[in-house]
């Protein structure tokens, strides 16, 4: 029953061209020991061009396999579809591929979960090794191209890893003694900076209110809620909905939301996501904008920033020490309401020397097309800030630099990472430490914490 | 950005269909009933006609193979009219890959969703991959062996939020909407008719192994057309 399922079926098309009248025996599926074949004979596994006399070695689909080149694309066989792969030496070629990956592919490992930065003796991308399977651009800092590890052993570059004690549940966080202090919609004063950051809570699909997240977002506040040094305010990094502009599903879905965030007594300082404008990150929403005030966005204004009093999608807040010893200040953008003024109003807000400061903004600097996006950026390279925080994505991640995305807040998870909130904590040196904790288990995932000094550098 | 790819092919489907009046074993998972719609539905990959959020039978997050949800999220939905067996497909994706672009090239090598019918207990497998890019590779299993010639039919709409094939930035998602003609399952479409599916979903995350969910697997996926 099902004997082609759950091994990654491929099928063929040949001579790139069109459909012909074959018969491809797949008999030799890997682990079935009923069939006749031998998947080495038709995929045999390679890790070099010199492993393969007379064809190539390519990178397909898991793992590198030897296959005849086809630079005419009409050297294939009829059971081979002549396509554009990546050799071992990161150069294009074009090679003759099974149309069914039966008898290529191995077994498919599920919910392996982020590798840490080395396995035994394979090293992650951005771990300098020996390995020279790459040139120009693409090249990682391994020797490595397309995210393959780099194997110190041998040199070789290979598949990323599984299984070598990564996404381990994580480890209990602990965030400091109790925060005194009050902060309310227009800033406040603390004894620490503490807060916590929730992103991307919608359903799948538009006015799919049925399918909103409710469990996972009620568990995330009521998390947070819990935390033994609660944190006096959050932000969210946008998108709190997905509704069609001209439907009904708006008010029921930020019901939802702001039911599950009522779990939650801190304050919230929200920023505006491409969903609350008309959906499209490319979207322009606010008085004047090309999209104009949808339902969804004047939804955003009256019931999400309405309560803590801003009228503009755009905003900032002070959050200064109690004692005066640090100061700092929040700026909300919203990239995709954006315009002249809040381009003068971020440049000079942000102008305002802090301690601390803090972009909150809901697409990541490389979702470019919100309108928003490149001019926030221009402006925040001429200033000081200490870490922009942004969603869009759902996961969660810190590539480099001064930006962490948090959008795993209960929309449907797009990487390997599980759904959860990030915490932001002032420790004692006056770096800030980020923590991502699980929303069901609130551990702290180790291999992502970090921490920065006020002015973004990298803190030990 | 939200980037409109309409009828493009590519798809990794999978497919088991059993033959209409066999049901499922009291072992075997309760079967999902599709409903009938009225309302036409377009192939775009937007799933917003009303039937897909009010009605369309839900599988509920694909698993892994240890019975967590898989990472990332992929779900499907069914509904059946005239003929057909609409299918919605959902995939988060941070970063889609697709590079086949015509009909029947191995879609196994990238993103996919591959959906395994099989028309009677113990016969021919049907089965249907689909890539991001909505390009459909199908094929009939019978005596172990994969006929390409075989054509389901299948038509596919898609939309992705995303760049396909970079790898620079992140990506959001894809979903294909499919129209799969009932008589290529080998059943005539009508009510009470019983389909045996399996799905699977494979992915490449960013910096990961590729990994796999499925929905359906090991004869526990069943279909009624109600």
């Amino acid at each position: 029953m099902l004997r082609s399922f759950l091994v990654a079926v491929g099928f063929l098309a040949l001579g790139c061209g069109q459909k012909t009248s074959v018969v491809v025996d797949d008999a030799s599926v890997p682990g079935d020991a009923s069939v006749p074949g031998d998947a080495a004979a038709v995929c045999p596994p390679c890790t070099t061009d010199q492993d393969c006399p007379g064809s190539a070695c390519a990178q397909l689909g898991s793992d590198t396999y030897c296959a005849p080149t086809c630079p005419s694309g009409s050297e294939c066989a009829a059971d081979r579809a002549c396509i554009a792969a990546s050799g071992v030496n990161g150069q294009q070629v074009s090679v003759c591929v099974p149309r069914s990956g039966d008898t290529c592919t191995a077994p498919a490992v599920v919910d392996a979960g982020p590798p840490p930065a080395t396995c035994g003796t394979l090293v992650g991308p951005d771990v300098a090794a020996a390995c020279a399977s790459c040139s120009g651009a693409t090249c990682q800092t391994n020797g490595c191209y397309g995210d393959w590890w780099c194997d110190t052993a041998t040199n070789r570059c290979r598949p990323p890893p599984t299984g070598c004690g990564s996404d381990d549940g994580g480890a209990p966080f602990d965030g400091g003694p109790p925060v005194t202090g009050t902060v309310d919609g227009n800033g406040g004063s603390l004894s620490r900076l503490l807060f916590a950051v929730v992103g991307d809570t919608r359903p799948a699909n538009p006015d799919d209110t049925p399918g909103y997240p409710s469990a996972i977002i009620d568990t995330i506040f009521t998390g947070i809620q819990g935390l033994p040094s609660r944190p006096p305010f959050m932000v969210a990094t946008g998108d709190y909905m997905f509704a069609s502009t001209f439907g009904s599903q708006v008010n029921p879905q930020l019901d939802l939301y702001l039911a599950a965030r009522a779990k939650y007594s801190g304050v919230s300082f929200p920023a505006l996501g491409n969903h609350e404008c008309t959906g499209a990150t490319a979207s322009n929403c606010g008085p004047g904008n090309t999209n104009g005030t949808t339902q969804n966005y004047n939804a955003f204004m009256s019931r999400m920033l309405g309560p803590i009093g801003k009228t503009d999608p755009f905003y900032s807040v002070r959050v200064d020490a109690i004692d005066k010893s640090w100061t700092s200040k929040f700026l909300i953008v919203a990239a995709n309401a954006w315009s002249a003024a809040q381009a003068t109003w971020l440049d000079q807000t942000l102008a305002q020397p802090t301690t601390y400061t803090f972009v909150v903004r809901h697409e990541s600097a490389a979702a470019n097309t919100a309108p928003g996006v490149i001019p926030s950026e221009q402006i925040m390279a001429t200033h000081p800030y200490t870490l922009a925080i942004v969603g869009h994505t759902h996961t969660y991640a810190h590539y480099s630099g001064r930006e962490v995305i948090v959008g795993n807040g209960g929309a449907p998870l797009s990487g390997s990472k599980d759904y959860g909130f990030a915490v932001l904590n002032q420790r004692p040196d006056g770096a800030i430490q980020v923590d991502m904790l699980n929303f069901s288990t609130r551990l702290s995932d180790g291999l992502f914490r970090f921490a920065v000094k006020p002015d973004g550098t990298p803190a030990p | 950005m939200t980037a409109r790819l309409i009828g493009g092919p590519l798809l990794a489907i999978a497919v088991a269909l059993a033959a209409r009046e066999s049901p499922p074993t009291s072992t075997q998972r309760r079967p999902l009933r599709a409903p009938k719609t009225a309302e036409p539905i377009t192939l775009n990959g937007e799933l917003d006609e009303r039937i897909w959020t009010h009605g369309a039978v839900r599988t509920g997050a694909f698993v892994a193979a240890n019975g967590a949800a898989a990472r990332p999220y992929s779900e499907a939905r069914f509904a059946w009219a005239d003929g057909m067996l609409y299918v919605g497909l959902y995939a988060a994706d941070e970063d889609i890959r697709a590079r086949a672009t015509k009909p029947d090239d191995p879609l196994w090598i990238d993103d996919t969703f591959h959906l395994v019918f099989v028309t009677a207990p113990g016969g021919e497998e049907r089965v249907i991959d689909v890539s991001p890019r909505g390009v459909v590779t199908d094929a009939r299993r019978a005596g172990g062996s994969l006929d390409f010639a075989w054509q389901s039919g299948t038509r596919a709409g898609h939309e992705m939020d995303g760049t396909i094939d970079d790898s620079r930035d992140d990506d959001e998602e894809w979903v294909l909407e499919l129209a799969i003609p009932l008589s290529s399952l080998g059943l005539d479409g009508r009510r009470g008719d019983t389909i045996e599916l399996a799905i699977q979903r494979c992915d490449t995350p960013r910096g990961a192994a590729r990994a796999c969910g499925s929905w359906g697997d090991r004869g526990t996926g069943w279909i009624v057309l109600d």
